[in-house]
Order: structure tokens, then C-alpha cells, then sequence
């Protein structure tokens, strides 16, 4: 490997840091400021948010980001990545009412949407490990900031595993293959004549690290009614799953075509189903909306790896991104409505059951399109168990997520308190923006830049 | 007058009514109803313009839309109706305006009841019209999630163990039926672009299909797919215990729909796509579905003698007839086929009016306890009459809707399968005893003490079983205005799975 692979890190690699930029510039602000006030901390991580996102948008697609991957598709999905993650930063922060910010929880979100863009982006390993430092200390900040110190001791001592894991499985993966950018390890370990023995253990690795930074940390347990304390409204979990989401396919795309990879599909589909039933079962049995909703994301990226592991064709991987991207607004915008679904008047709660049923796969809203990708390539790839899988689990996820909305709004007490209920005019504009987003979807109405 | 878009029409105007509720507020519960009641006759009424301009010698798609929807995935915006989806579109739109009519004392939640069942109506109506399998699995769901919300919101605990049911039965169905279509889409080829398509016109053609959907054992697993979809829906044995839980908890409209209209999807997916697009894995199957058929019709009769609500009862009594329709859907026979068309669209309007009779009992006494019944001859006697027409209908009774579509199937399936015939007899011979034992209690028994200040038949219920008693009777009379419309339709599609 020479210095110059080695300092591909991603905020230095000309035509890809621009978003960035602005986030690594507003955090330091905030760090090193004399000033530090709450207001001033919000004004700086909106403002770099904002600036953030103006540049996400403006440099999308970002044609010249060739060293990504192979694929045209690859830097749309990392570009829509990048801007998913700011926009829905953005989001939050903005709906969030100012008189409760904290301190600390300004820097926590820019670095964590760094964190999220840095996974994204990734194209070396010192870049990986440096996305998920980013992740891990940017959850800390925030949970440190909204939860106390008691929960982000929690997580920080999560996050440490996994990104422990993420290292040890990115050296181990790179070092059999001889090089530190991630995208040239497939393709190395197929002109070998045989697969590594270490090869699948080091994905098997790599994904318990990815799930331990994403998943089980990430919800906060609810009050006593159900409802979410997570100011943040499940983005803290949101970000890094739509960075991975861009950087797997991207991984695992460049051995597509590689026979000396066979095992490799067969356990990220291990994986995946894993995840998928795990993630969606585990979601199943949780109460609070919080919780349930963050396992069933991770229940949905299963599915996309499911997706990715029939490699019939490159481009499948983008199932993966796909879903992510259809998933993680009514994700967010979900929470962000949580207590509307009590409500039995106005938007809110019409606007909560659509991105209900978007994120359960089923239509008007676009949750199905993705649904639809993943059986078409599940179907192509002929493989009859992790079709089933695939169903089964598309299955679970039906039920997990349209049983809150029945529930909630049956019952006996649903409603009750409906004068007391009031959800911000900003967190409703938001959830109709992503509804009207996923209707556009739905009905084909996208730019064809869209992965 | 229809238009070149009258298909579009008659489906999104529910949808559109169902988002006009939506501004209204919920305290404006008269207007609310208005609206959906508006909403809901304007499609009948555009489907009355189309029976009278539908060219029913024609075998070929009447009325047709077709539109590029997004090319990439091959989906298209593609409408049409013929023989077989036409009368079901107008059992579908009078079902539901008259289930609205019956809903009208639905006070809970109004808005949102209404705007569901204007919901139900649209990807009803959509799943009928499309003739691109994606689009009209969209549909299908689109009906499915509001039915689940209907029985699971409006049937209090026992609704929502049903819904729970419906949810992972009718979602594991839509899912199996997904993975089937999207099968069928990759390995049917458009001669126009050599891509895969969703059309279904196409995927019909089978010079169309590649070599791996040629395969025998892979048509085979294709179909199964898409009868799994369908039977749950119409629903067939085993997969109908969803069903008497739903209609012991819900309000009567969802029965009526669960059974007039949601029942129907299944038939007509089995009849629009898996039948003419895999005939030979139909024919396969078509022991099975016959046998499954069968079973349904004595089960369904020998558990409505045993039950003592009377919901459960014509829930059981449905599930019966709906089994001997399968048994003509199963025979591959001309008259087998007409038979079980004519037996859908009969058995839609027996069961409304019988569900809407019901409801009226259940508004004056708050239950349907047969054993609590009795004496409506004496009590209410239109009520009473229009009752016993339509339970007399529903055992078979000759003049009766019921009756010429029965005789049909008996006689296709006697020809194919004389076994699965006579079990299908045994079946309605257990219709004829549970429908007696019905009439016996509720309208000739004693009347009952509790029966209390019992009102005379109200306006509103003669407005929904006055036109229902007309059609019952004058389909049974005259039944080749059925035949007549689905005839060539179903003639082309027994010569493509008979042969």
C-alpha cells in the first residue's frame, strides 16, 4: 500500500468534501468558541446544517465522485445518502423547540452527520475507522446532552465494541487483500485462487460491528405512557444505518462477478436474513414506539442485505439504499409526529398512519417500491430459502409496524387527552414534506438521478 | 355520459371523496355521510353508463387506458374492463354505496369509517379494472389495509384479534402473490422492447413467456403463489378462519363488504391471472381447488346449523356458496365457469341484503342471538318478508337470484368431477337447513319478551333491501342479462384452460 492510499481520507479527497466542509467547520466553532451558549450552539449547528444541506443539494449528483465505485449508481446512492442524512439532520433541529436544547447536543449532531456522510463516503479503511470514531462520539455528546451520563456511558460503551469490531474486521479484511481502499478488497480476494479462510469470519465481523454501532444502543426506553424521551427523534440511529447503507454495496458490489466469492453472498444473505428476522421480531416485542421503530429499521436493512446477497446483477446493492432512503424520512417523521397518533383530529394522525403504512411496505406511499426491488432481485437470484426468508420477513415488518397504529388508536383511553396533545406546526410541515415526498416517489414522479 | 376516462372515473372518485371527508369536521357527521354517500353513487351511476354502452358480444377489453407509469420497473397505467370484470364492477360499486347506506348509525369515529370504506371501494374498483398485474396488486392492498382497519378499529377486542388474523393471513397472501408476479414480469418478455413487463394482456400470450417460465414445476410454483394470494380472500379452506371472528365483532357494512365485495377479489384474481396466464398449471391444480371447493360447502354449511349468531351464521353460509362457486371455477366447463360468474355477482346481492337485514335486527335489539329472536312476521312484517326472499335465495330457491347461477355449476361439475358435484349438493342441501331453521326462528317463532317498542321497517332500510329484493329477483328470473354480459368472456377462457 503507498502513503497516498493510506491519506485517502474522505474530508481531503478533492471533489467530495464540500457538505462536509461545513459541518467539520461548525463543530469546531462550537468547540472552541469562548462563547459557548446554548443559543449560540444551536444558531452554529443549524446554520452549518443548513449550509451543509445547500451544498449536498447543490453538488448532486456529484458526477466527478468516480473513486466511490465501479457504478454509475454508486455515487447517486452515496450523494442521496449525504444529503438524506443533513437534510434529516436539519430536520430535526429545526423542529426541535429552542428552549430545549442543551448544551453539547449542538456538536454531538454535526458530528454525528459527519459521522453518517464519512460512512457513506468511505472509501479506505482509515476512512471507515474514522466515520465510525465520528458516529460513536457524536452519539455520546448527544445522549450525554439529552439522556445524562448514566445512558451515554451505555452508549459509548457500545459504540467502543462496535467500533472495536468495525476495526478489527476492516484490518483483517484489508490485509488479506492487500490494501486499504475498501472497494479493491473483493476483487482481490477473487483473483486469488482460493477464498481466504479469514475471509468470511472478517465479514461475519465486520456486520456484528456495523448492527452493535447501529442497532440495540440507539433507542432510549420509554416513559411510562409509551412515548419517546429521544428528543432526536430516532436520527441518532437513523444516520449511521444510511451511511452503511451506502457504503455495503459499495463493499460488496466490486465482487459481484467474482466466482472465487461464492461464499462470500452466502453469509451476507446469513447475515442478512439474521438481521432481517431478529431485527423485526425484536421490534415486534417492543412497546414503545422508539423502540420498536429503531429494531424495525434494523430489520429493514437485513432485508437489504438479503437484497444485496443474490448479486445477480451490480446494481442490486442499490436495493439496500433504497430502502434505507424510504425508510429513514418516515422513520424520523414518525417520531417526530409520535404523540399525534393519540390524537384523533387533523393531520397529524392522517400523516402518521400514511408513513405507518409507507414504512410497512405497503402503498400509496413509495415504502412499497423498494419492497418491490427487493422480491424482484430475490426472485432473480432463484434461491427458494431466502426468497422465503425475504417474504417472511417483509411479513414481520408488516405486522411490526401497522400494530402500533391499530393499537394506539384503539385504545380505550386513545384520545383522552386529545386537548393536551399538540404537535409543532413545524414537525407537521415536516411529516406532510415527506409524505408528499414519498407520494412523488410512489408515483414515479423522481429525478432520474435518484439510485 | 362515459368518457374516454370513465374507467379512472368510477375508480379514484371514492378515493377523492374519502380525501374530501378528510377536510370536513368531525363534529359535521350528517355532511360527513352525505359525502361519502355522494361520492359512492356517482360510480354506480357511471357504471350503469357503461353496462349500457359495453359491447357484450365482444370477448376484447371495452373502455381501455393505458399509460407509460414508470418505464424503468414496466409499469404501466393500464384499464380495461370485459365480460367478467364488468358485472363484478357494478356489484362492487352498488355493494358499497348500499354499505355506506347501512352505516349510516355508525357514530364512532365517523369520519374515519367512512373515508375507509370509500378506500375499500377504490382499490376494489381499481383491482377489477387494471390489466397490469402491479398496478393491481397496489390496488388490492389498498383494499386489504382498509379492511383491515375497518375490522380491527370498529369490532371492539374480539375486531381486533380478527384484524390481527386478517392482517397476517391476507399480508402473507398479498406477499406470496408479489413474489409470483414479479416472476411472471421477469420472465415475460414485450415483444415491442424485449423487456419485462407487468401487462397482463401479455403475460396471457405464452409465446410470450421465456424458457424458464416454461418449466412445468416453475408455472406450478408461480400459481400456487397467486392461489394463496386469492384464497385467503375468497377464502377457501383452510385459510378462512379470519372469517366468523369478523363477523361476530364487526359492524355489519364490513361484513357485507368482507363477504360482497373483498371475497370477490379473490375469485377475480384467480380468474384474471392465474387461470388464463398458467393454464396448465390450473389444470394442475384444479382437483385441489375443486376438492377445497367441496369441503367449503359442507363446512360451511354443517358450522352455520351449529352456530347460534346469526352474523357467524350467514358468515358460514357465505363461506359455503363461495365454495360451490369454487367447485364451477375449478371445472374448466362453459356452463361451470358462467355458473360460478353468475353464483359471484347472486351471492353479492343475497348476502348484502341479508347483511343488511341483519343490521336492522341488530339496531333494534343490539344483538343477533338467534335463540333471542323470534316473531318478525308478526312485529315487522316488510322486514320479515324481504328477510325470508333473501334467505330463501340463499338455499337456491328457483326464481331467485341464486338458483341459475347453482344449476350451472352443478352441471359443469357434474360433468367433470360427479364426486365433488354431489358434495357440492350436500352443501346446499345444508343451506336449505340452516336457512329454514333461520326463517323458522327469527320470523315465525314466538316473539321473544325482550323484544320491546320494535319500530316498523325505516326508510333507509327499505332503500337498500327494496332494490336488492328487485335485482335478486329479477337476475333469478331473467339470468341471461348475466349470461349475455360474461358469456363470450368466459367462453374464451374456457377454450384457454379447457383446451
Amino acid at each position: 500500500m503507498d502513503s497516498g492510499t493510506f491519506l485517502q481520507i474522505p474530508v481531503l479527497a478533492p471533489g467530495a468534501w464540500r457538505p462536509e466542509l461545513a459541518l467539520v467547520v461548525g463543530a469546531a466553532l462550537v468547540a472552541v468558541a469562548p462563547w459557548r451558549r446554548v443559543a449560540v450552539e444551536r444558531l452554529f449547528a443549524l446554520g452549518a446544517l443548513a449550509v451543509s444541506c445547500g451544498l449536498a443539494a447543490t453538488f448532486w449528483p456529484a458526477g466527478p465522485m468516480t473513486p466511490m465505485g465501479p457504478h454509475l449508481w454508486v455515487d447517486q446512492a452515496v450523494a442521496a445518502v449525504r444529503l438524506a442524512v443533513v437534510g434529516l439532520g436539519l430536520a430535526v433541529a429545526v423542529t426541535r423547540p429552542a428552549a430545549t436544547w442543551r448544551r453539547g447536543e449542538g456538536q454531538g449532531l454535526l458530528i454525528l452527520a459527519l459521522g453518517g456522510i464519512w460512512l457513506a463516503e468511505a472509501a479506505t479503511l482509515t476512512g471507515l475507522l474514522m466515520a465510525v470514531a465520528a458516529l460513536v462520539l457524536g452519539d455520546w455528546l448527544m445522549v450525554r446532552a439529552a439522556a445524562g451520563h448514566e445512558e451515554a456511558r451505555r452508549r459509548l460503551t457500545t459504540g467502543a465494541l462496535g467500533y472495536g469490531l468495525v476495526a478489527f474486521a476492516g484490518a483483517l479484511w484489508c490485509g488479506l487483500a492487500g490494501s486499504l481502499v475498501l472497494a479493491d478488497a473483493p476483487a482481490s480476494l477473487a483473483a486469488r485462487p482460493a477464498l481466504p479462510p479469514l475471509a468470511l469470519p472478517g465479514v461475519v465481523t465486520l456486520a456484528a460491528g456495523g448492527l452493535l454501532l447501529a442497532m440495540p444502543g440507539r433507542p432510549v426506553a420509554a416513559d411510562a405512557n409509551g412515548r419517546s424521551p429521544d428528543r432526536w427523534a430516532g436520527w441518532t440511529g437513523v444516520a449511521p444505518l444510511l451511511g452503511l447503507s451506502a457504503l455495503v454495496p459499495r463493499i460488496f458490489a466490486g465482487g459481484a462477478e467474482a466466482s472465487a466469492l461464492a461464499a462470500l453472498p452466502a453469509a451476507l444473505a446469513a447475515v442478512g436474513g439474521l438481521v432481517t428476522l431478529g431485527g423485526f421480531m425484536a421490534a415486534m416485542a417492543r412497546r414503545d414506539l422508539s423502540g420498536r421503530l429503531a429494531w424495525a429499521l434494523g430489520g429493514q436493512f437485513g432485508l437489504g442485505l438479503l437484497a444485496m446477497s443474490q448479486l445477480t446483477d451490480p446494481g442490486d446493492g442499490v436495493v439496500l439504499t433504497r430502502l434505507m432512503l424510504a425508510a429513514a424520512p418516515a422513520h424520523v417523521a414518525v417520531l417526530l409526529v409520535d404523540e399525534s397518533s393519540l390524537r384523533r383530529r387533523g393531520l397529524a394522525p392522517v400523516l402518521s398512519a400514511l408513513l405507518f403504512l409507507s414504512l410497512a411496505g405497503l402503498p400509496p406511499l413509495a415504502g412499497w417500491r423498494p419492497r418491490l426491488d427487493l422480491v424482484n432481485v430475490l426472485v432473480d437470484g432463484l434461491s427458494l430459502p431466502w426468497l422465503l426468508v425475504g417474504v417472511l420477513g417483509a411479513l414481520l415488518g408488516c405486522v411490526a409496524y401497522l400494530q402500533p397504529l391499530g393499537a394506539r388508536r384503539m385504545s380505550p383511553d386513545a384520545g383522552a387527552d386529545d386537548a393536551g396533545l399538540r404537535v409543532a406546526p413545524a414537525n407537521l410541515a415536516f411529516a406532510a414534506g415527506v409524505v408528499a415526498m414519498l407520494l412523488a416517489w410512489s408515483l414515479g414522479m423522481t429525478p432520474p438521478a435518484l439510485p | 355520459m362515459a368518457s374516454v376516462h370513465s374507467l379512472s372515473w368510477i375508480v379514484l372518485l371514492p378515493l377523492a371523496g374519502a380525501l374530501a371527508i378528510f377536510w370536513l369536521p368531525p363534529e359535521r357527521r350528517e355532511a360527513i355521510k352525505t359525502v361519502a354517500l355522494c361520492t359512492a353513487a356517482l360510480p354506480v351511476a357511471q357504471v350503469a353508463l357503461l353496462l349500457v354502452r359495453f359491447q357484450a358480444e365482444e370477448a376484447a377489453f371495452q373502455f381501455v387506458e393505458h399509460y407509460t407509469w414508470a418505464p424503468s420497473l414496466g409499469f404501466e397505467y393500464f384499464l380495461g374492463v370485459d365480460g367478467l370484470s364488468l358485472p363484478l364492477l357494478a356489484l362492487t360499486a352498488v355493494v358499497s354505496f348500499l354499505a355506506l347506506l347501512t352505516s349510516w348509525s355508525v357514530d364512532d369515529r365517523p369520519k374515519a369509517f367512512f373515508a375507509l370504506v370509500l378506500v375499500l371501494e377504490t382499490g376494489a374498483l381499481g383491482s377489477l379494472c387494471a390489466l397490469d398485474s402491479a398496478l393491481m396488486w397496489v390496488f388490492w392492498e389498498l383494499a386489504l389495509v382498509a379492511t383491515y382497519f375497518l375490522v380491527s378499529l370498529w369490532g371492539g377486542d374480539e375486531g381486533r384479534r380478527a384484524g390481527r388474523q386478517f392482517l397476517l393471513l391476507s399480508q402473507a397472501g398479498a406477499l406470496a402473490m408479489l413474489v409470483a408476479l414479479v416472476a411472471l414480469r421477469q420472465h415475460t418478455v414485450d415483444p415491442l422492447d424485449g423487456g419485462p413487463t407487468f401487462n397482463l394482456l401479455l403475460q396471457m400470450d405464452q409465446a410470450n413467456h421465456d424458457l424458464w417460465l416454461s418449466a412445468t414445476r416453475t408455472r406450478q410454483w408461480i400459481f400456487v403463489g397467486l392461489a394463496l394470494g386469492c384464497g385467503v380472500l375468497i377464502p377457501t379452506f383452510p385459510l378462512h378462519v379470519w372469517q366468523p371472528r369478523l363477523h361476530r365483532s364487526s359492524p355489519v357494512a364490513v361484513s357485507l363488504l368482507a363477504v360482497a365485495v373483498v371475497a370477490k377479489l379473490g375469485f377475480y384474481g384467480l380468474l384474471r391471472v392465474a387461470w388464463p396466464v398458467l393454464p396448465d398449471a390450473a389444470a394442475w391444480a384444479r382437483p385441489l381447488i375443486m376438492g377445497l371447493g367441496a369441503v367449503a360447502a359442507v363446512h360451511g354449511g354443517l358450522a352455520a346449523l351449529g352456530r347460534r349468531d346469526l352474523a357467524v351464521i350467514l358468515g358460514y353460509g357465505s363461506f359455503g356458496l363461495l365454495g360451490l362457486a369454487l367447485v364451477g371455477t375449478g371445472s374448466f366447463t362453459e356452463p361451470g365457469l358462467k355458473g360460478a360468474g353468475q353464483l359471484l355477482v347472486a351471492h353479492g346481492l343475497v348476502y348484502a341484503m341479508l347483511y343488511a337485514a341483519a343490521g336492522g335486527l341488530r339496531d333494534r335489539q343490539g344483538h343477533l342471538d338467534l335463540e333471542r329472536w323470534g316473531g318478525l312476521f308478526q312485529r315487522a312484517p316488510v322486514l320479515g318478508t324481504l328477510f325470508s326472499l333473501a334467505l330463501l335465495a340463499a338455499w337456491g330457491m328457483p326464481g331467485l337470484a341464486i338458483f341459475p347461477g347453482v344449476a350451472l355449476v352443478m352441471a359443469g361439475a357434474l360433468a367433470t368431477q360427479p364426486l365433488l358435484a354431489l358434495a357440492g349438493a350436500l352443501g346446499l342441501l345444508l343451506t336449505a337447513a340452516w336457512s329454514s331453521r333461520v326463517i323458522m326462528q327469527v320470523c315465525l317463532g314466538d316473539p321473544s319478551d325482550d323484544l320491546g317498542d320494535l319500530p316498523a321497517v325505516r326508510r333507509r332500510e327499505l332503500g337498500v333491501l327494496l332494490p336488492l329484493a328487485l335485482l335478486v329477483v329479477a337476475l333469478g328470473v331473467y339470468p341471461r342479462v348475466l349470461a349475455d354480459l360474461a358469456g363470450p368472456t368466459l367462453a374464451a377462457l374456457v377454450r384457454v384452460v379447457g383446451g
